[in-house]
């Protein structure tokens, strides 16, 4: 990639219009290298991604709300699962550079792993438009985000579960009871899992699948399903500590 | 005879990477004599999930369920991997 980029590349880049850039210019979000002139505007490579890391919040939102089959950016999206392991390697180090307690950095490494392999694994062969999973974290804002865009907890669970009603119920028994939904594996364990490690931390995990969403942390322990104000058909974590 | 699991990487995580490291280490468990207990020695490792635990240590503990012995480690966040492994299966590690 060059060290500058024209308005047109940077938005390419960062996967927005010309005229947002623009926008965010004139309200002081991001400038460019030559403020101010128009059509001439540059912005510098690793000033985007500066910034692309510093609003996940808002580029995982605007993937999220993309009905097309687009990718994420790269900076953020994990083809597969030895791509997924190679930057949770990468995770560890920064959680290591931003002096997080060892036991502490063991068990976010552990949730965030069982979340992302949770979504390669149970959507083998059925992902819906994007294969893959957009997976990033800032440390300093202390958030790491896991979104995919497969089949959800619903649809994964029905397949062993068949008179399973809805996402409300799905979602619960996902959190609350050993059930796998890769039969013919008994197993199924990661999300109780990090269930226990969450409300028995300094960890507060928002998840939602489909309609139904759940908040838990050290003071909400118990799982309780809410009613999403977005359907969201995959899977959506974001995981702060 | 002494499992290392930092051998295997510091990060342990996926179901996959889990029974590829069963399938490689399984003719080295039988070596292990009638007498020998299995040590699994979590020292050294930054993180292990219970996907990879399931598929590693749990098929080992089902082979050999009066050798293995997990080496405890003071205030390891370990028991939160163990703890849901023994729920789940149905099982009771023994501890050193």
């Amino acid at each position: 990639m060059k060290k500058e980029l024209k308005i047109n590349e940077a938005a390419n880049f960062l996967g927005v219009n010309p005229d947002t850039l623009r926008r965010w210019d004139k309200v002081g979000k991001i400038k460019p290298l030559n403020s101010g002139l128009g059509n001439h505007r540059k912005y510098d490579f690793l000033q985007l991604e500066y910034f692309l890391l510093n609003n996940i919040d808002y580029f995982a939102k605007k993937w999220i709300n993309d009905d097309s089959s687009n990718l994420p950016n790269d900076l953020f999206y994990c083809p597969d699962s030895y791509i997924f392991q190679g930057r949770i390697n990468k995770l560890k180090k920064e959680l290591e550079k931003a002096g997080i307690d060892n036991n502490l950095s063991f068990l976010i490494l552990a949730i965030t792993g069982e979340i992302g392999n949770n979504s390669f694994d149970h959507n083998i062969g059925n992902w819906s438009k994007v294969v893959g999973i957009f997976f990033s974290y800032n440390i300093e804002k202390r958030e790491i985000f896991l979104i995919d865009k497969g089949q959800g907890i619903f649809s994964s669970l029905k397949k062993v579960i068949p008179n399973l009603s809805d996402d409300f119920i799905a979602l619960e028994k996902a959190f609350t009871q050993a059930i796998s939904s890769r039969y013919p594996e008994s197993r199924g364990n990661g999300l109780k899992f990090v269930k226990d490690v969450v409300i028995n931390n300094k960890i507060n995990l928002y998840f939602q699948s489909g309609k139904a969403y759940l908040i838990l942390d050290n003071k909400n322990k118990e799982v309780k399903i809410k009613k999403a104000k977005k359907y969201f058909k995959g899977c959506l974590a974001k995981i702060n500590f | 005879m002494i499992i290392e699991l930092k051998k295997f990487g510091a990060i342990l995580n996926s179901r996959q990477l889990g029974r590829e490291a069963f399938l490689a280490f399984s003719s080295n468990l039988d070596k292990c004599t009638e007498a020998e207990k299995i040590y699994i020695d979590f020292s050294g490792l930054s993180s292990i999930s219970p996907s990879w635990a399931d598929e590693f240590l749990v098929p080992i503990f089902k082979k050999f369920p009066d050798k293995v012995i997990l080496k405890k480690e003071k205030d390891s966040p370990v028991v939160f991997v163990t703890n849901i492994l023994e729920k789940t299966n149905n099982i009771k590690f023994n501890w050193e």
